[in-house]
């Protein structure tokens, strides 16, 4: 077979990044959509796990009185300085354990927030609610099926999603910033539902007074 | 050390078993390997049955560049178009290069229906002068013939050039050879990710680097005269919309309000930007006036609302909006501001681009769980799939309507695909390395 050379030239030099700019506009509250969250259901959902479901939480033998989170002080305590401090070294244990969940999962094409997550979250919010100076953002993604733009769309909803939650377990406004990106940046390079639902995720990132 | 790319063909057997056995599907292989470094080449998966036979004789004359020949650019753009099917060179019964050397009897009985022969001469000037011509195989009489002048560095659009002519002529639809695709390539993985967005030719030749970021960048969008792409870009570590010159290279960044600024969209005559925003509370769609960047809301739902892209007459918008419970299209009115459904196949369609001549809207729509590149005839509503991968998305359509260019999925790489509308024909343009996504059509550029 006879081959032929047709000459392909170099791409042109790269053009650097140029500085970046401040991104920011100022910031204004921003009205929440449609809210997910039902606050009287939720705290009767609270009260019951903290006791049954972690091995570190309160021994159902013990005699602490402590059976569940203190709702008063999730109901988000402005004048609390420090986490609540708990009878029972337990308590905390639980409480900082959720904490270590900086990564929320989510259905396909949907942004509804599981049960285990919610229970984070809420830990999460009565986090913030103690920690006035404390500044997080929840950065949204999707995974990479459907088009790039309705996916960033959708990845601001899951971020939505979890500020509506935060802020109604007592973290204020100001302290909560929503990133939606999208497709982009996926947890895993894979293209089956395993690695799609490690990409559907909401991820927590502390940006200032980190528990 | 090579200087160039080769160009190898499998094509003889398929195209034998054709005219013997008339087969109604034929799977062309072109394969079009770099050895510089281009970002893109070529890899045709099907061509279309009813193509026209037609034969590109390797012009006489200079070589150009490093070992070019006009002839090669326009056999390559012609056969990509779908519309011509060609023989590979060695079955070429002969090498004329005008039609005082063209012999009859040789080509009788080649299965051709036209052969294009020319000429490139140095003139006196410094310049190229180039001569081609189209002649029918069956009688050797000369449908078509020009003589163009070019500088010699131009020669690749001289050869696009031709190849529009002879595309016009024989298939009655304007070229759209000479134009050109942004499109966003990714290298790296994890935290090593880096994006680039480039330009290149519609054949993948010359890309030119426009933006190189280690954050990710999205949705090109050329001006209407070609002068200057928009994009979301990542840098500042959160969608913000700029446009960028493509001559000078100079940027500004036109949307930075809080939430998402995405998915930038020019009006028809280039004075208006469609965006998305998230500023109010959900993705809504805006119009900007470039001049003074003052903002109109279009929609306002508490859906998402967005990928607007103007129909030709720039008086309406099409919009991807979950309004209904998924995405579907929607055209909305700018001046009244009414709504209506377009899309109502599939239980996704999304990302709609209208053709120029404002008949057909090209999207992704899902159905059994895969996304695909259909076109919808606005007239008469009627669907058609145009490929049959699964995890398509960014259509852009070529100025003159008659091709398709989109991002896909393929043997596990992330490359371009081009998908002509009428069917028949469809190509590959993988990158040499890591990913290649987010492709924008550029309009007419002479």
């Amino acid at each position: 077979m006879k081959t032929r050379l047709i000459k392909s030239l170099n791409p042109a030099l790269a053009v650097l990044l140029a500085a970046t700019l401040a991104a920011c506009a100022t910031k204004k509250p921003v009205a929440p959509v449609q809210p997910v969250v039902k606050p009287a259901e939720t705290q009767a959902q609270v009260q019951t796990p903290a006791v049954v479901d972690n091995s570190n939480a309160v021994n159902s033998g013990s005699a602490s009185t402590n059976t569940g989170i203190d709702a008063d002080k999730l109901a988000g305590d402005a004048n609390a300085i420090k986490p609540p401090v708990a009878d029972s070294g337990k308590k905390i244990a639980y409480e900082t354990s959720l904490l270590q969940t900086r990564t929320l999962y989510f259905p396909y094409d949907g942004d509804n927030v599981g049960d285990a997550d919610f229970r984070a979250l809420r830990a999460h919010g009565a986090y913030l609610a103690a920690n006035p100076s404390a500044r997080i953002t929840l950065h949204g993604f999707a995974d990479e099926r459907g088009t790039p733009e309705y996916n960033v769309a959708l990845s601001e909803r899951r971020g939505l999603s979890v500020r509506d939650i935060l802020e109604s377990s007592g973290a204020r406004g100001v302290q909560l910033l929503v990133v939606a990106h999208g497709e982009s940046e996926p947890a895993d390079e894979g293209e089956d539902e395993m690695a799609w639902g490690k990409n559907r995720r909401v991820e927590l990132d502390y940006t200032s007074a980190k528990p | 050390m090579n200087n160039g790319m080769q160009t190898g063909r499998r094509a003889g057997a398929c195209m034998g078993a054709l005219t013997r056995m008339g087969l109604s599907m034929c799977l062309a292989l072109l394969i079009v390997v770099p050895v510089w470094a281009q970002d893109l080449y070529i890899e045709i998966t099907k061509s279309a049955s009813t193509a026209m036979p037609l034969a590109v004789v390797p012009f006489g004359g200079l070589v150009l560049g490093d070992n070019n020949n006009m002839g090669a650019i326009i056999a390559a753009d012609l056969e990509r178009s779908g519309v011509f099917r060609l023989p590979i060179n060695d079955h070429l019964p002969a090498q004329p290069h005008s039609q005082s050397d063209f012999q009859l009897p040789v080509w009788k009985d080649s299965g051709v229906d036209y052969v294009v022969v020319g000429e490139t001469v140095a003139a006196g000037d410094g310049k190229l002068r180039v001569r081609f011509e189209v002649l029918n195989a069956a009688n050797g009489a000369r449908l078509m013939g020009q003589m163009v002048s070019v500088a010699p560095a131009s020669w690749r659009d001289i050869a696009h050039y031709i190849s529009d002519a002879i595309y016009e002529q024989l298939s009655g639809i304007k070229g759209a050879f000479a134009t050109r695709i942004a499109y966003v390539t990714q290298t790296g993985t994890g935290k090593n990710r880096h994006y680039r967005l480039n330009l290149a030719d519609a054949d993948g030749a010359r890309p030119v680097m426009l933006l190189d970021s280690p954050k990710p960048v999205m949705s090109p969008s050329w001006s209407p005269d070609g002068k200057k792409i928009a994009y979301v870009s990542f840098e500042t570590g959160r969608s913000t919309i700029w446009v960028q010159d493509i001559a000078s290279q100079r940027r500004e960044q036109i949307a930075s309000f809080e939430g998402i600024n995405s998915a930038p969209a020019w009006s028809p005559d280039g004075s208006q930007m469609a965006l998305v925003l998230s500023r109010d509370g959900n993705p809504e769609i805006y119009l900007m006036s470039l001049a003074d960047h003052s903002l109109r809301r279009l929609t306002s739902h508490y859906g998402i609302d967005t990928e607007p892209r103007f129909f030709p007459d720039g008086k309406s918008l099409v919009m991807t909006s979950d309004r209904s419970g998924k995405p579907q299209l929607y055209k909305l009115d700018i001046a009244s501001g009414t709504i209506r459904r377009l899309t109502f196949e599939g239980d996704y369609n999304a990302r709609g681009d209208v053709t120029a001549d404002g008949r057909t809207l090209l999207m992704v729509n899902r159905q059994d769980g895969k996304f695909r590149i259909a076109a919808q005839e606005l007239a008469s509503g009627q669907l058609r799939l145009l490929t049959d991968t699964a995890m398509d998305e960014s259509p852009s359509v070529a100025p003159n309507g008659s091709m398709v260019v989109f991002a896909t999925r393929s043997g596990g790489q992330s490359v371009l695909g081009v998908a002509a509308l009428e069917g028949g024909s469809r190509f590959r343009l993988p990158a040499r390395e890591g990913k290649v996504m987010e492709p924008a059509w550029s309009p007419y550029l002479r």
